[in-house]
């Protein structure tokens, strides 16, 4: 049973080195080490993949957001007749000209919609990590996290 | 008040600039801000306060729609990325805190000299398809930072060790303290510092910059939006072509070698080397 503890240290030293094996867990890899129970729907499932799959989402949602908003703009004729300096910049706003079909706002929507992806995928990262049992990482991520919104509120206090 | 009208010509002018821009830069894992601040400036006159903001988006819209192609292809280091965030974001901070005291006209000077130095090395490089004899160091164990990523141009999968953590660390640090101070994106030092510096496949070191400014990027993407500097009638051609661009260009960089990506790579850092020296001179207008 003693080089039952070891195998667990070796895998996970192995597993940045080695391609990443599509339906096997890390933790199955080791025998004699019980697996720890996770969701079967998570379980093969190769984590960049889903990164991709999220990140993906994001800019094709937000494209069509902005490209429905400059349409409506052309179609509007107000694409090149107004101002493009004056535009709604505060959350209320936005949403109430969403509400009202503006297409401005509209393509503020879609501009916020892929602002946000990289911290989603910051998130999304930590859940990976999570289910690969790299608590390390989870850790290190969480703290990216944690200082990214520490910059936004630091940054938002100065002006 | 400012005003601007824009025609139809010049906004599809902007969409096809910053699709190039959105190649160019999923390439060499740069923000597409260093090709579009000037362009928006010079070419079409738009105020350097909102071309800034508007640069933000296309930092972002670069690194996402390259990033979704470049994970699934598994070329990004992941953990590479995430520990060296940790320098970047924090060296964010310590650059926003130190902005009212150091002047930046002299920071932009220092920092386009260091890069016009740091050409050198990659000049030197420039027939080296994979970096060769790198030994993991301790940290890169521990962080199990070492790695694996498929080749197309050479036809297989290519693993890699990383040295010299720490000092890339470090230089990350300064990455993000020239973006906190200078309120520009610092793909050219994050590239720099783990090609030159850790040693990692030129591809590997583009790739993961390009996931490391977006998520830099969106740090300072809240501030600019609340305070009204992002027009979204200029940013929607940017994001747009953008986003085509760099869907292009990573099509493009597993088809191309390690060379050619540097090949495209030393001209640009050239480029702006030259930009942040004429601008700490206050001769450029962006």
């Amino acid at each position: 049973m003693k080089d039952q503890a070891l195998p667990n240290k070796a895998i996970s030293a192995l597993r940045g080195q080695t391609p990443p094996i599509k339906g096997t867990h890390p933790m199955q890899q080791g025998d004699g080490i019980p697996v720890p129970p996770t969701h079967p729907e998570h379980a093969g499932l190769d984590m960049n993949a889903v990164i991709g799959w999220i990140l993906q989402l994001g800019v094709i949602i937000s494209s069509v957001v902005i490209t429905v908003g400059v349409i409506l703009a052309l179609a509007q004729d107000q694409l090149t007749s107004k101002n493009a300096l004056i535009f709604p910049h505060s959350l209320v706003d936005v949403w109430s000209g969403v509400l009202a079909l503006q297409p401005p706002s509209i393509i503020v929507l879609g501009l916020l919609l892929l602002l946000i992806t990289p911290v989603v995928r910051v998130a999304a990262s930590i859940v990976a990590f999570g289910l690969e049992h790299d608590r390390r990482y989870v850790i290190l991520t969480t703290l990216v996290l944690l200082i990214l919104i520490l910059s936004f509120l630091l940054g938002k206090g100065g002006g | 008040m400012l005003t601007m009208h824009l025609t139809l010509l010049a906004l599809i002018l902007i969409f096809v600039c910053s699709l190039l821009a959105g190649v160019l830069g999923s390439l060499v894992g740069l923000g597409g801000g260093v090709l579009i601040v000037p362009i928006l400036t010079l070419a079409f006159g738009l105020p350097i306060r909102y071309a800034i903001g508007v640069s933000i988006v296309a930092v972002i819209a670069t690194s996402s729609g390259a990033a979704a192609a470049y994970v699934r292809d598994h070329i990004t280091n992941m953990r590479i990325g995430m520990f060296l965030e940790i320098g970047t974001t924090l060296g964010a901070v310590s650059g926003a805190f130190l902005a009212g005291l150091l002047a930046p006209q002299i920071l932009f000077v220092i920092f386009g000299f260091v890069l016009v130095i740091s050409v050198a090395p990659l000049v030197v490089k420039l027939g080296e398809e994979l970096p060769a004899g790198v030994k993991n160091d301790r940290w890169a164990r521990a962080l199990q930072l070492s790695g694996t990523y498929p080749d197309r141009y050479l036809g297989r999968e290519v693993s890699y060790e990383v040295t010299r953590t720490p000092w890339g660390l470090a230089m990350m640090y300064l990455a993000g303290m020239i973006s906190g101070l200078l309120g520009i994106g610092s793909g050219t030092f994050k590239v720099l510092a783990m090609d030159t510096v850790m040693r990692l496949p030129m591809k590997v070191s583009t790739t993961t910059s390009n996931f490391m400014i977006g998520v830099t990027a969106a740090a300072s993407a809240g501030i600019y939006f609340f305070r009204g500097d992002i027009p979204p009638l200029v940013a929607a051609p940017v994001a747009l072509g953008i986003l085509c661009g760099a869907l292009l260009g990573t099509r493009v960089l597993s088809r191309i070698s390690n060379k050619g990506v540097r090949m495209v790579f030393i001209p640009i850092i050239t480029a702006v080397a030259i930009e942040m020296i004429l601008r700490g001179l206050g001769l450029g207008h962006f």
